[in-house]
């Protein structure tokens, strides 16, 4: 048994695993494998060794000795030397993978399926680590054997292994996830979360999965019930791998082949007797099958076999639609006619299936086969051999070892300079804003990805938060950057001389913008942008009060933070600039308190932080006109809004009846680099030339390094059409979201590619990017939402990255 | 129909004759239920063939079943899907689980309004009014014109009009329940010093009992008032027991041994109430437990096997009532609770299962989903 890890343990233990670790060096890699793979080929001929493991994983467990000693066998045959050796290797080669291992992998077995601790511990050992696994409660026997075979067969292997037991979410679990180069957690939905909320970026979660099959025909009926059979009744239906529905083809007698495999079920009761289940189970057990008896009374040609006061039950269902089903051997069989009917069918399995055991012919079987691949399954394979699967395989579809190397350092980048000493300098040296900065140690970005020291890469859903609409370090902007620094960089403060990139930006934005927007105040920043915009207004006006909208989001400094629109942020910084009203957004009864006192009104076409919050059509047409009704000036705000981002050039086209008197632009205006501003009127942008000269001045507004980066990233979208990619690229992909499955996700807002997902709490919210973290995909909550992720990816990104995109928030949804 | 009409009249005559038993039984009572109980399974068996069919498939038939414990009972899962009667049906009421749809909801077809009445109206008496006093009632619930499908509100219904000879008002409209309406209706009958007695669900008493408290508003009802709560946190928040039985004392100034909880459910035509007042009266004060009528008797089972468990242990409830002679004698509830004697000490519902191995319960899944 293992043995309780206390608090004072933990200092020694990790210090000595990682002292072993160091020495794991020493040894070749494929000794190491040599040496795993001979503890697995030597408990396999050990048969009384085996026999005492399995009776006594039976006596915590409950399941069946051979049932045990059959999981345990097939496990160790699948990480023998031969398949662990290819499985190294073929990680290995995976472009990117060559890495030196994580040093500390520890790992969470919050599940009790005989033999689990062999995948972890070999992954971990034969790639150098060491490995700290926490064995499940109730089951604490296997691991601790585990540890001793391996350190019977070499010490220095068995010295970087250490089986224990401590509880779970407390101080000490907190501390070791904190220290651990990467945490694998085998377990529930809460064990995942303990993970990621101690080791963020850090957790692979193998969470549970469920898997089905697929009758297409039957060639020997008795065969395959026998086959089914054991598949069903393995680990009584624990295992991720067992089927719990059966799809049949209409052409198949689904009655005959029910009937007998809940013959095969009942005989199979001999060899594997069912563990007996506590109260909740039970319950649960006989409730669904009290739910199919009431359907078979009723008339509905449902049958039940087997069921209440029984150890098994088969229903034979009518419907081809998913039925909800306990575990513990309650099995259900529905009819489908075609491929297109169990594509439908299989579709609130996305995400969540496992293995699909497939029957039939060569023809029908592929179809077949593609269907369950479309599904999600992440392994397909013939009946009755769903629990025999290969170490190579994950349900990812990468090979498995891939997740443990995507945290080990890389080996050209030395040890003492790596991830943990620069994040210990930002902590300490740079000023944070928050308790969770998202930490990332970058190495390099490029396109839709940014790439970490660690040797991961990052697929960017926010471009940097709505700056990298054609990328990042696009080439073009970088020749831009390094032919203009070459030629000249700072010469003279803002408005004085004439420089060539801010002239030729200052005229493209003409332009592109209607008119009378036509010239062009450079800044630094959106917010600067905002506060000269402000200055403007009231200069312009000779007033002084402005409006601004509720959820609004314009920038930090005193004057744009006072037009935010959420008072949560506003209220520790106040006294702020004012006055300024704050009206609801979207609601034109509110729009009659802009009077002839309100010099200006600051509206974003869309609401972003706000949580992507698109204005119905009619609304900022009637706040244009309630403006020039009381003479105050519209400004939008398209910091976010504009160059592609919505579909079109800027927010503003998608409402032609409400040209705003002032555009403010920022972020992606730069391609990358810092510049801001502000389009006005000739006659506007007069107010800040005179009474008093230079009563608006800054030294590095409109940065000429900074302005030839802008051009050409301006040149980029238009060359490849970007804005009109955006519309379209935007529409499928928010669509496809919209499909997505589970019950997490309660609305997809967008317009192009500015897209808002609303999920049904700010803790499911949390989980969900976490969880998309952890897969290397980028995004975040909105500032003033905290149930709305915004999904803001540049305008260049592919298909193949949304369709990755898709599958890893789909899996996150699902989680 | 002539065997139903007679059997009807036999349980008829079972509540006249039993309505003052002991609530703890006796033997004359006891071994009367024993023989209805038994008669009645004998006629559901032969008039209701879903019924047979589901007594078959547990191989108990009126042949081989000698005791009333002994009857199969239908799950409440089952009236979702199933008819059954034994005789025309006069009414049918449904569950009150709306979100998922009409198929989620399970269906009570009463052929016997009649019984109905005859079972509720005695038994609430005696536990509710154990000192024979005349309260004016107020429902705090719609009646069966707002409700039709609503068991409770047509027995809410009868209570109003038939308990205190018919002085009862409702304090809810076609406009919902508006709880500053209430109060004041509560208010303007409460200074008429006569006891008044409220009836109602708990969400709708929490909704009262935040109004008062959120408006500083504490209204003294007057001595020997009473409140009957029928319990349901459907559509909204509802206060915890203790909680409730706080707010009652501080902001309607009514004592907790006042306040008496129905237990009942649409598939049943006979309630248990909270012994409170009838131990009050009778100069005890001992906790409070559930008790039903002479002609319902309940049991207490393994929520796996359905196996019965002995006095004390905790288990899934099921209820053999006499007063569904013509529909499902014998009906089996997820309700948890403990058996003492003939009283019952209610603890919830049964738990989900914990999840042990690294499956995804199809269950769990679609559930999250829907």
């Amino acid at each position: 048994m293992s043995r309780p890890l206390e608090s004072t343990d933990v200092a020694a233990l990790l210090g000595r695993l990682t002292d072993a670790q160091g020495s794991l060096a020493a040894v070749e890699r494929a000794e190491r494998i040599a040496t795993l793979g001979g503890v697995a080929e030597r408990w396999l001929g050990d048969l009384d060794d085996l026999a005492r493991t399995a009776d006594e994983i039976a006596r915590s467990t409950g399941y069946a000795p051979a049932m045990i000693r059959a999981c345990l066998e097939r496990t160790l045959r699948a990480w023998s030397t031969e398949p662990l050796a290819t499985l190294v290797e073929r990680t290995l080669a995976q472009p990117g993978s060559v890495g030196t291992a994580p040093s500390l992998v520890v790992v969470v077995l919050a599940q009790n399926t005989p033999g689990l601790a062999i995948a972890p511990t070999f992954s971990a050992l034969a790639l150098g680590s060491a490995v700290l696994l926490k064995c499940a409660r109730g089951e604490e026997s296997f691991a601790p054997r585990l540890v001793a075979r391996i350190a019977d067969a070499d010490a220095r292997l068995g010295a970087a292994c250490e089986a224990r037991v401590w509880p779970g979410g407390d101080p000490l679990e907190r501390e070791l996830f904190a220290r651990a180069s990467c945490v694998v957690v085998y377990g529930p939905a809460k064990a995942v979360d303990n993970a990621r909320a101690s080791a963020p970026g850090r957790v692979v979660a193998c969470g549970p999965r469920t898997s089905i099959a697929v009758v297409g025909d039957v060639s020997d009926e008795a065969v395959l019930a026998r086959r089914l059979a054991r598949d069903v009744a393995f680990l009584d239906q624990r295992g991720c791998l067992s089927p719990q529905a059966v799809f049949v083809h209409e052409a198949v007698d689904r009655s005959k082949l029910g009937r007998a495999v809940a013959r095969e079920l009942a005989a199979l009761e001999e060899e594997w007797p069912r563990r007996g289940l506590d109260t909740a189970e039970a319950a649960a057990f006989r409730r669904a099958a009290e739910a199919a008896e009431a359907k078979s009374l009723g008339g509905s040609g449902v049958e039940l076999l087997g069921g209440v006061g029984a150890a098994w039950a088969v229903v034979v269902e009518t419907e081809t639609k998913l039925e909800a089903s306990p575990l513990d051997r309650f099995l259900r069989l529905h009819p489908f006619r075609d491929a297109d009917a169990l594509a439908e069918a299989l579709a609130p399995l996305r995400g969540h299936l496992e293995c699909v055991g497939l029957s039939g012919d060569d023809v029908l079987r592929a179809d077949l086969e593609q269907v369950c691949r479309r599904a999600g399954a992440g392994r397909t394979c013939e009946i009755g051999s769903m629990q025999d699967p290969p170490a190579d395989w994950h349900a990812s579809g990468r090979l498995p070892l891939v997740d443990y190397l995507s945290w080990s350092g890389r080996e050209d980048e030395s040890p003492d300079a790596g991830t943990t000493g620069r994040r210990e300098r930002f902590l300490r040296y740079v000023a944070q804003t928050s308790d969770a900065p998202r930490g990332l140690d970058v190495a390099r970005a490029r396109g839709s990805w940014v790439y970490t020291t660690d040797g991961r890469r990052h697929l960017d859903l926010l471009a940097g938060i709505g700056v990298a609409h054609i990328g990042h370090a696009h080439p073009r902007v970088a020749a831009a950057v390094a032919e203009q620094s070459a030629r000249y960089t700072h010469v003279m403060v803002y408005g004085e001389d004439v420089l060539t990139p801010q002239v030729d930006l200052a005229e493209r934005l003409a332009r592109l913008l209607p008119s009378p927007l036509s010239v062009t105040y450079f800044t630094n920043s959106g917010a600067e942008a905002i506060e000269g915009a402000l200055k403007l207004v009231r200069k312009a006006t000779g007033r002084t009060r402005v409006a601004a909208f509720e959820g609004a989001y314009h920038g930090d400094t005193t004057g744009a933070m006072a037009l935010g629109g959420n008072p949560y942020y506003r209220e520790p910084f106040e006294p702020l600039v004012g006055p300024v009203v704050h009206l609801p957004w979207n609601d034109e009864s509110a729009l009659a308190r802009i009077d002839d006192t309100t010099a200006a009104v600051f509206a974003e076409p869309v609401q972003a932080e706000g949580g992507v919050r698109v204005p119905s059509p009619g609304f900022l047409p009637a706040l244009a006109r309630r403006c020039r009704e009381v003479g105050a000036l519209l400004v939008f705000d398209e910091v976010v809004t504009a160059l592609g981002r919505t579909g079109r050039w800027f927010g503003l086209e998608h409402w032609p009846d409400a040209t705003p008197d002032v555009v403010v632009l920022a972020k992606s205006l730069g391609g990358g680099l810092p510049l801001g501003a502000f389009v006005t009127s000739p006659d506007l942008s007069r107010a800040l030339s005179h009474d008093p000269p230079l009563g608006h001045v800054t030294t590095f507004g409109g940065n000429p390094v900074c302005c030839a980066a802008g051009l050409a990233a301006l040149d980029v979208l238009a060359d490849e059409r970007l804005p009109e990619r955006a519309a379209r690229v935007g529409a499928d992909f928010a669509g496809r979201l919209a499909g997505l499955g589970g019950g997490a996700l309660r609305e997809v807002r967008s317009l192009g590619l500015l897209i808002g997902l609303e999920l049904v709490s700010p803790e499911r919210t949390v989980r969900f990017v976490d969880a998309c973290r952890d897969e290397g995909v980028l995004l975040g909550w909105t500032l003033h939402h905290d149930r709305v992720v915004r999904l803001a990816p540049p305008l260049s990104i592919t298909g193949d990255e949304i369709e990755h995109a898709l599958a890893v928030l789909s899996r996150a949804l699902a989680d | 129909m002539g065997e139903a009409l007679r059997i009807a009249a036999s349980v008829l005559d079972f509540i006249d004759r039993h309505a003052h038993a002991p609530l703890d039984g006796d033997p004359e009572t006891d071994a009367a239920f024993e023989q209805l109980a038994l008669e009645i399974f004998a006629f559901q068996y032969q008039a209701s063939p879903t019924y047979r069919a589901f007594c078959d498939r547990r191989a108990r038939t009126p042949d081989s079943v000698t005791s009333w414990t002994e009857i199969p009972a239908v799950p409440t899962s089952a009236f979702k899907s199933l008819d059954l009667h034994c005789a025309p049906v006069e009414k049918t009421f449904q569950t009150s689980g709306t979100t998922r749809g009409p198929d989620t909801r399970g269906r009570h077809h009463v052929p016997s309004l009649e019984l109905y009445r005859r079972s509720a109206l005695p038994h609430f008496r005696r536990l509710v009014l154990p000192d024979g006093i005349r309260t004016r009632m107020l429902g705090l619930l719609g009646g069966p014109t707002l409700l039709p499908d609503s068991s409770l509100a047509q027995m809410t219904d009868w209570i109003l009009r038939h308990a205190c000879g018919g002085d009862g008002e409702y304090l809810i409209d076609e406009g919902g329940f508006d709880p500053a309406t209430a109060a004041a209706r509560i208010e303007a009958h409460a200074s008429e010093g006569r006891p008044l007695c409220l009836i109602g669900v708990r969400v709708a008493f929490t909704s009262l009992l935040e109004h008062c408290a959120a408006t500083g508003r504490s209204i003294e009802l007057p001595p020997d008032s009473r409140i009957v709560d029928t319990g349901g946190a459907k559509g909204g928040r509802a206060l915890s027991d203790a909680g409730f039985l706080a707010a009652c004392w501080h902001r309607l100034g009514v004592a907790g041994y006042y306040c008496v909880n129905e237990y009942g459910m649409t598939e049943l035509c006979s309630q248990y109430y909270d012994d409170v007042l009838v131990e009050r009266f009778s100069g005890t004060n001992r906790k409070r437990r559930k008790v039903g009528p002479a002609w319902m008797r309940p049991r207490v089972v393994d929520p796996g096997t359905l196996d019965p468990l002995p006095d004390g242990e905790a288990g899934l409830v099921c209820h053999v009532d006499l007063a569904n002679a013509l529909s499902v004698l014998a009906v089996q509830t997820e309700d948890v609770g403990v058996l003492e004697g003939r009283r019952l000490v209610l603890r919830g519902r049964t738990p989900g299962a914990e999840p042990r191995g690294c499956a995804l319960a199809l269950a769990d899944l679609l559930a999250g989903a829907a």
